[in-house]
């Protein structure tokens, strides 16, 4: 306990004195979650609080990839992402302030409470997933640094479900890489690696 | 509320009830002792109980309690759907037992009586509750006099309005099931500003489907007091032609003056109604509470209030939220409450840490189901830049059709509010 504390403050320490620029990146980003605070309560009544969502149709966005949730409503905004609501909200926020919604919920932790899924689906989804997903979808879908796809483990079901409706429809602007590898695997397969994805739940491993 | 606190309040109430006569002169006991920054929310609607949820999770050192007269809680969103069969109103009830164990949110059952800005206590009949800020969501009251023959105890059962609590509905639904095939139904709308104008012709939708499906020689006749439908009109005027063409008889600018509701009688200006069903929505102002503390402004209706705040402007260090407010025509709903009421505590919050504040941002989005499938939306976006409600004129807007996806969409935005607010 004690060499605990310890080393906590010899880390913080070290932060400290560590370079200016670091220091001024996190400041912006601490500056942009405190506008994001208030531009994001109304987004909570559907998104659940801090954007743990609660609704089976409307996904999680509390610790979700900061780039990703950007990109999303800026695209919601332009229409390149197909919605029925999304665009017109997404139209009433500047891009300053949608950079500060992603940074205040990619800020947020990313709840995973469990979800009903077909337990074969999952078995046969994590082997999709390994043979085609597991290179940019890092650690089952729950990779939160070291790559700008979306986070996928313990999203909701249905939500995942629509959303490759309008990609297999050609109507959501998807990576390449995504694209041809959606090419190589049949609805079945599809279908049971958003099953396996749904299913985790729980903390971190 | 602790059960130290709870013995500690039932005993202080019994020793009232027990010396009536001395109560006028002591001065009011203090309810709850308080021991730091305080607020105090009256009132656990859609307004209130995300404000004071939305407080603890802001600032935990801030105590909050939470004034509210019912331990279940009956939502009135949704409560249309139970007419036409695609809800069951148990799905609307909600209890206040996780903002008490999750959030730590001091639960108070009780009727506030009024507000003391001077001394800055609310006044139960119990005692007092002392506050360095207070959240008022009184929610509405209805204006019964200005309808001729109207009677406070006795209409409400005859005619009802079912626009206060969603129990209400059960009433009205069971009014419907009884009538023969064949019968006449009145649903008769005030002059805005009143509650949620667009549940209203949700509810004429949901009444319309019921008759279409169990008694389908009967008729709806609308008399609204406007003009013309005020929100998603040409939504609802193509829907209507869609699914119920021979059945709505939609009639604008017929205000109801005059009722027999012992005889099943209602008068417009020029036209008698003998109808088997009347759902009577009465002219609406702020809650009574509203009235008693001295919130209501010049209109005797509604509570002006600093709308970059939502500061009363009648009353310093009280906020209030939700659809008691005077403002946007449109504003007054569940949604809305819940942003104000989030906007409000961020604000209190951050002036209890000395913390700047910030201006208030809010959007009002309302779903409406046609049937027991399609839905369609309205936004609106607010940002609380002046003193006056200033709607953006970037963002918001209705859906261009009715469809099943936001049908879908309706079931998960109530689903996720009740949420919001309650776990």
């Amino acid at each position: 306990m004690r060499h605990t504390r310890e080393l906590i403050a010899a880390i913080g320490l070290i932060l400290t004195l560590s370079a200016p620029a670091w220091a001024q990146k996190s400041d912006r980003k601490a500056k942009a979650i405190e506008l994001g605070e208030m531009l994001a309560q109304s987004c909570m009544a559907c998104h659940g609080t801090r954007g743990a969502s609660t609704q089976q149709a409307i996904p999680t966005i509390g610790g979700q990839v900061d780039s990703y949730l950007a990109g999303s409503m800026k695209a919601y905004r332009d229409g390149t992402r197909p919605s029925t609501v999304m665009e017109r909200i997404a139209n009433a926020y500047s891009s300053r302030e949608i950079d500060a919604l992603a940074a205040y919920f990619s800020n947020q932790p990313f709840a995973r409470p469990p979800q009903n899924t077909d337990p074969d689906k999952v078995t046969r989804g994590q082997a999709v997933h390994m043979r085609k997903c597991n290179r940019c979808h890092l650690h089952n879908g729950r990779d939160t640094t070291e790559s700008d796809s979306p986070l996928l483990a313990g999203q909701k079901l249905e939500y995942l479900q629509r959303n490759m409706v309008d990609i297999l429809a050609g109507k959501r602007v998807i990576e390449l890489k995504m694209n041809s590898a959606l090419m190589e695997i049949n609805p079945d397969e599809i279908d049971a690696t958003l099953h396996f994805y749904a299913a985790q739940h729980g903390d971190l491993p | 509320m602790t059960a130290t606190m709870r013995r500690r309040f039932l005993k202080l109430a019994g020793g009232m009830v027990s010396l009536p006569l001395i109560t006028p002169l002591v001065r009011a006991a203090e309810l709850l002792p308080r021991k730091g920054t305080r607020v105090v929310v009256v009132g656990g609607g859609f307004g209130g109980a995300i404000a004071a949820k939305t407080l603890r999770l802001a600032n935990p050192e801030i105590e909050v309690v939470l004034v509210e007269r019912n331990r279940s809680y009956s939502a009135l969103p949704g409560a249309n759907w139970v007419i036409g069969g695609s809800r069951r109103i148990g799905e609307n009830r909600l209890t206040y037992d996780r903002l008490e164990g999750t959030y730590g949110v001091q639960m108070l059952y009780g009727e506030a009586q009024s507000i003391d800005v001077d001394a800055k206590t609310v006044v139960l009949n119990e005692g007092t509750l002392a506050y360095d800020h207070a959240i008022v969501a009184p929610g509405i009251d209805f204006r019964f006099a200005e309808i001729e023959g109207y009677s406070a105890a006795e209409t409400p059962a005859l005619f009802p309005h079912a626009w206060r609590s969603g129990e209400e509905i059960m009433a009205l639904k069971k009014q419907l099931d009884d009538m023969k095939n064949g019968g006449l139904v009145v649903v008769s709308l005030p002059l805005p500003p009143y509650r949620c104008p667009q549940a209203a012709y949700e509810r004429i939708s949901q009444i319309a489907l019921l008759l279409r499906r169990t008694k389908p020689r009967s008729k709806l006749v609308v008399l609204d007091a406007s003009p013309a439908i005020t929100s998603m009109a040409q939504l609802f005027v193509n829907g209507w032609a869609r699914e119920y063409e021979h059945l709505i008889d939609y009639r604008g600018g017929q205000a109801v003056l005059k009722i027999d509701a012992p005889r099943a009688r209602l008068s417009t200006s020029g036209e008698t109604f003998r109808a088997d069903v009347v759902n009577l929505i009465p002219p609406q102002s702020a809650g009574l509470l509203a009235q008693k503390s001295g919130l209501v402004g010049e209109d005797k209706r509604w509570c002006p209030v600093d709308h970059s705040t939502h500061e009363s402007t009648l009353a310093a260090g009280v906020y209030v939220i939700g659809d008691a407010c005077l403002g946007d025509d449109l504003q007054k709903s569940a949604s809305a409450a819940n942003a104000q009421g989030k906007a409000c505590a961020l604000n209190i919050a951050a002036t209890t840490a000395r913390r700047k504040t910030q201006t208030h941002f809010y959007s009002n989005v309302q779903y409406s189901l046609l049937n027991d499938r399609d839905g369609a939306s309205s936004v609106a976006f607010y940002r609380g830049e002046t003193r006056k409600p200033t709607r953006m004129e970037k963002g918001g807007g209705t859906s261009a059709e009715w469809s099943e996806l936001e049908g879908n969409y309706a079931r998960a935005w109530l689903g996720g509010i009740l949420a919001e607010m309650s776990s």
